[in-house]
């Protein structure tokens, strides 16, 4: 089994299970990241797709200087960021988002549904900046380091962004 | 250590993975009540999150997007080899004109902007200040997949933000006026 770095180039050389196998390995991380700020499945999975066909069109640029996820993340947030901005986030949230929510689980009751559905809210009322940063880094453990060079703000306006969003959510979420 | 810093080594270290506090952390918490109020109210805003820690693709789901992807992998027309001409200089104009509008843009966020934030993408010892079109083309148009007509949807967003910097690009637009774009336009002359 290749390393990353030895099935992007096999990718980049035309090698499509080359990249279906780096699709395999990032895509839960990807779709999770957008999921959280879109609060759709079906929305998430499209962005998803999208994410790696960007990547797949672009990998020739891909100089490896950061990791391949690290990558993928920033093609995903300015996806969603546009997406967002199109929707001019009022539809972000579905309707019918007790149902599209989660395939994963469907034992889970009503109270439960409820509280994830405020968890969403309060994650999507974020600023995307605040957004990005707070998931990338609460969930995906990536460093404040990666997470500026993602959004192209100073580490410091990274740890402040994060800083925030802390603030905020707990605030909606007390 | 003092509360402020403390608190602002709680905050870094809260994580979906849970926080490992070194013991000097530790040691002031036991002794300051405000710090531990704000570690135990992190605590629990970390229980309020939990749900959202595991989101995964199902397995039907996971085949969709592999399925989906190679459809859309294998369909990625070649669109540059049947363009005609017109239509491509038309693009190239296009292209011209967006390229002018990051270059007037980029002067205005020098101050913002450090190259060492520069991801991956071509150009990146490029100063965009000296750029001739035939340097900046490539930023819009991609080998496989014209991005031009999609350009202030944002899909050739990702090409920008790799030379002026990640979530600039959207401040770029918005700060240059129809004026100075007009300006651009008639006083960019380019040779196709």
């Amino acid at each position: 089994m290749l390393d990353e770095p030895g099935l992007i180039e096999q990718a980049i050389a035309g090698d499509k299970d080359a990249f279906a196998e780096l699709v395999r390995q990032n895509q839960n991380r990807i779709f999770g990241f957008i999921m959280r700020m879109v609060a759709d499945r079906e929305t998430a999975l499209d962005l998803t797709q999208e994410t790696f066909l960007a990547a797949y069109q672009n990998l020739a640029g891909f100089r490896q200087e950061s990791s391949f996820s690290t990558w993928l993340f920033q093609i995903a947030a300015n996806k969603t960021k546009n997406l967002i901005k199109k929707a001019h986030r009022e539809t972000a949230l579905p309707d019918d988002f007790e149902q599209a929510d989660d395939g994963n689980r469907p034992d889970r009751g009503f109270e439960q549904r409820q509280q994830e559905k405020l968890l969403h809210e309060a994650m999507t009322s974020l600023p995307h900046k605040q957004q990005v940063t707070f998931s990338l880094r609460y969930y995906d453990q990536l460093k404040f380091e990666e997470i500026a060079r993602i959004l192209g703000v100073s580490v410091s306006a990274a740890k402040t962004n994060f800083a925030e969003a802390v603030k905020k959510l707990k605030k909606r979420l007390a | 250590m003092n509360c402020r810093q403390i608190q602002e080594i709680l905050q870094e270290h809260f994580l979906a993975t849970g926080m490992e506090l070194a013991p000097e952390v530790k040691m002031h918490l036991e002794s300051c009540a405000e710090c531990r109020s704000f570690h135990e109210e992190l605590t629990a805003l970390g229980c309020r999150l939990a749900p959202m820690a595991e989101i995964s693709l199902t397995a039907e789901e996971s085949a969709r997007l592999e399925s989906s992807l190679q459809e859309a992998i294998a369909s990625s027309p070649h669109k540059r080899a049947s363009v005609d001409l017109k239509r491509k200089r038309a693009r190239i104009r296009l292209a011209t004109s967006i390229a002018a509008v990051v270059l007037l843009a980029a002067a205005s966020v020098t101050i913002d902007w450090s190259p060492d934030q520069v991801m991956q993408y071509p150009l990146d010892d490029l100063d965009f200040r000296g750029a001739t079109i035939e340097d900046i083309a490539p930023l819009f148009v991609n080998g496989e997949n014209d991005l031009l007509p999609t350009v202030f949807e944002g899909e050739s967003a990702f090409y920008l933000t790799q030379q002026v910097g990640p979530g600039q690009v959207d401040d770029i637009f918005e700060n240059v006026t129809s004026e100075e774009l007009d300006w651009l336009m008639k006083n960019l002359s380019v040779e196709i």
